[in-house]
């Protein structure tokens, strides 16, 4: 069974082979059980992580004033069932992301996964013809709430894209800055908060020669980074990312990887993401949405990605973290 | 290619001359142009092959086709310059009319005041549409009212005004009314005239920049409101400054447009001999219409007057052209300089450790090799290329553990 998960994508494979260990580990991987055959690869990709955090002293602590409240926070929905126009997309979606965890949402093309991320932070009602049923509690307090402003919330739950989009308009320094500029937020200290907000997101070491260098100038992994980091600067209790590595290649995705499990514990991550690898590699939960053709999109399985991988109860999540389809 | 020039215009010269009656030099010259045509293509069958005669054959005709446009163009600058500019000197930019007389040289007195009434009209034209025009792109572009509909269709309405008329309203409306009551800002000025102005340049900057607006990706919008912006403040501080460039564009084609109009200042800011610098009383002259009233009068001096006003009225737009693209591509401009400076270390290492004396034998081995090198130490403390730094670290660190 594991057998057949971890050579059923081979796009993946072949992408990580890259990295000198990785193909040693695919070859013990057949006599190993499900948990050791991914243990090798965490290995080679952390020792990068630790260097990059190790080396640098940490800035002093920055305060912000106007910013969200300290640590993160637990993300539950109760219900939720979402609309584009008479068109039920997601239906009666429940589901509990503890705070400082990561959380990631697995699941086939158009089946809410992306909607269901955008109605955490309330972006989904940008789109004109969506509408909304269901609760979505932040630290058991419903951010849809008459009286709570949108505003508010995505300042608490940032999000990161699937496509870069630094501001092309910014140097790097102004693109970590603009949130507090967006949303009015004041900081003690603005340096040591772009130079924390960088090294949070792995993008320290290779910009900080050149902060005033306009943001689009970067490579398309370094502005995902840039992205993560402009997204970190306010301080949000909540990180979104919407398939944040299906753009890059799989050096800068491996960034990102170790930047998640970085955050762990800062903040309250949320992963959709279509390489099962890597939702493998860093969730502690999983949840694994579904739509079948012409109905809504729902929750099919959920749980810790232990389990979900090794032994779902569904047999159709079997067949997908199997990749047999989707 | 020349063969066939010769062998095609000798052929219509025969037919022309010997065979028919042949009359005109522009039939001559499309007969022989299209005889060009074919005896090239069937030479060019004839040795290389059909394929090739085929691209040859509508490369000339395309090539053709761009010289017959720039033809007018170049003709009628080349006129206007050659005209103007035996009446342009100095005194031209310093002096007025005043006392000039009807037989004068075309050397008396100069164009100042037009060339300042031109420049105040337009600066007004553009303070009352540059927030007017931006305003009316964002509202329709960046909200979801249900009167945008309505909007938009007087914009376009108003794009196909005639400008005549927006000059006829203006004088209609403010001017004659008030006609013997001597206000001074309710009479034909400068300031009438940048109304009228505003009435014409409005539609097109507002259409111009509503299509800039429209090309910034809609990402950039979301990302900015994820960051919990509101709408009005990730306008005003994303997608605006995303735009400048555009935007200085479309403003930039709006005064190409204001610039040059003559007939809404005919019963505006009417003309006047004498220099006015203030915009708001009495009446104003400016570029085009100091060349209209100059080429329509009897004296041949007045009318080589006329022309140097043309030349200076395209020059003027030249100049405000470049300025705009100028201060427009500041932040493009500046990548563009980094992208032409990378290249430079390389170009700069690989002659110095060849030396001159042994230039061409080991300049492939060492030049290989010491490109990468060069590139990877000037890394670190110059501004390096994206891919570079994404590969440098990893290369570091990979031995390390």
């Amino acid at each position: 069974m594991t057998d057949r998960a971890e050579t059923g994508n081979p796009t993946e494979d072949a992408g990580d082979g890259v990295d000198g260990g990785r193909p040693i580990a695919l070859a013990a991987a057949p006599d190993e059980d499900g948990l050791a055959d991914v243990d090798p690869v965490t290995q080679v990709v952390d020792p990068t992580g630790v260097i990059d955090v190790d080396e640098l002293p940490r800035p002093p602590d920055v305060r912000l004033m106007g910013g969200p409240p300290p640590g993160a926070a637990a993300v539950e929905t109760q219900d939720v069932c979402a609309w584009f126009g008479e068109h039920l997309v997601l239906e009666g979606v429940d589901l509990t992301m503890p705070a400082g965890e990561v959380t990631a949402l697995i699941g086939p093309s158009g089946c809410g996964k992306s909607t269901f991320l955008r109605i955490l932070n309330r972006m989904h009602e940008l789109v004109a013809s969506a509408s909304l049923a269901g609760q979505v509690l932040l630290d058991g307090e419903d951010i849809y709430r008459p009286g709570i402003r949108a505003q508010q919330v995505r300042l608490r739950v940032g999000m990161v894209f699937q496509k870069p989009n630094p501001f092309p308009a910014m140097s790097v320094r102004d693109n970590v800055l603009s949130g507090l500029k967006l949303a009015r937020v004041r900081c003690s200290n603005k340096d040591a908060l772009v130079e924390q907000s960088l090294i949070r997101a792995g993008l320290w070491r290779e910009v900080r020669d050149r902060l005033g260098s306009p943001g689009g100038a970067l490579s398309g992994g370094q502005q995902q980074r840039l992205c993560i980091a402009r997204a970190l600067a306010v301080q949000p209790n909540v990180l979104l990312m919407d398939e944040p590595c299906s753009a890059l290649d799989p050096t800068s995705t491996r960034r990102i990887e170790d930047t998640i499990a970085e955050l762990r514990g800062q903040v309250t991550v949320v992963i959709v993401t279509h390489n099962m690898q890597q939702a493998y590699r860093v969730s502690e939960h999983c949840a694994f949405f579904l739509a079948a053709e012409n109905e809504p999109g729902q929750i099919v399985e959920r749980g810790a990605t232990q389990k979900l991988f090794s032994e779902p109860d569904d047999s159709r999540t079997l067949a997908y973290v199997e990749g047999r389809f989707g | 290619m020349l063969g066939c020039a010769l062998s095609a215009l000798a052929l219509t010269w025969l037919v022309f001359t010997r065979l028919t009656e042949g009359s005109g030099w522009f039939g001559f010259m499309v007969v022989a142009y299209f005889s060009f045509l074919l005896l090239y293509g069937l030479v060019t069958a004839d040795r290389l092959g059909t394929l090739v005669a085929a691209d040859r054959v509508v490369t000339v005709a395309v090539t053709t086709g761009a010289v017959v446009l720039l033809t007018p163009l170049v003709w009628l600058v080349g006129y206007v310059v050659v005209k103007g500019v035996a009446a342009l000197r100095p005194g031209f930019f310093l002096e007025d009319q005043g006392g000039v007389q009807a037989t004068a040289a075309a050397t008396e007195g100069g164009g100042l005041h037009a060339i300042v009434g031109s420049l105040e009209q337009v600066a007004l034209t553009l303070i009352m549409t540059v927030p007017l025009a931006v305003a009316t792109a964002v509202f329709l572009n960046e909200t979801r009212s249900w009167f945008r509909r309505p909007v938009r269709i007087f914009v376009d309405a108003m794009s196909g005004l005639p400008s005549i008329v927006a000059g006829l309203f203006i004088y209609a409306v403010f001017i004659l009314p008030y006609a013997q009551q001597d206000i001074g800002i309710l009479d034909f000025n400068g300031f009438m005239a940048a109304l009228a102005l505003t009435m014409i340049m409005l539609p097109t900057v507002t259409r111009t920049v509503e299509v800039v607006l429209r090309l910034v990706p809609g990402g950039l919008r979301e990302a900015s409101l994820a960051l919990g912006s509101s709408r009005a403040r990730s306008v005003w501080s994303v997608v605006l400054p995303t735009a400048r460039t555009g935007v200085t564009t479309a403003v930039v084609l709006g005064i190409a447009r204001a610039v040059g109009e003559t007939a809404p200042l005919l019963f505006t800011a009417f003309g006047y001999d004498l220099l006015n610098t203030n915009p708001f009383r009495t009446q104003q002259e400016s570029l085009p219409l100091f060349v209209y009233r100059n080429i329509q009068a009897a004296s041949e001096p007045a009318r080589a007057r006329g022309f140097t006003g043309a030349l200076v009225l395209l020059t003027l737009v030249l100049t405000l052209f470049g300025a705009a693209r100028f201060i427009g591509r500041d932040r493009t401009g500046r990548q563009a300089r980094r992208r032409r400076r990378l290249p430079l270390p390389e170009t700069g290492a690989a002659p110095s450790p060849p030396s001159p004396a042994v230039a061409p034998p080991p300049r492939l081995p060492t030049a290989v090799a010491v490109r990468p090198g060069a590139d990877r130490s000037s890394a670190g403390d110059r501004e390096p290329p994206g891919a570079a730094t994404t590969a440098d670290p990893t290369s570091e660190e990979a031995p390390g553990p």
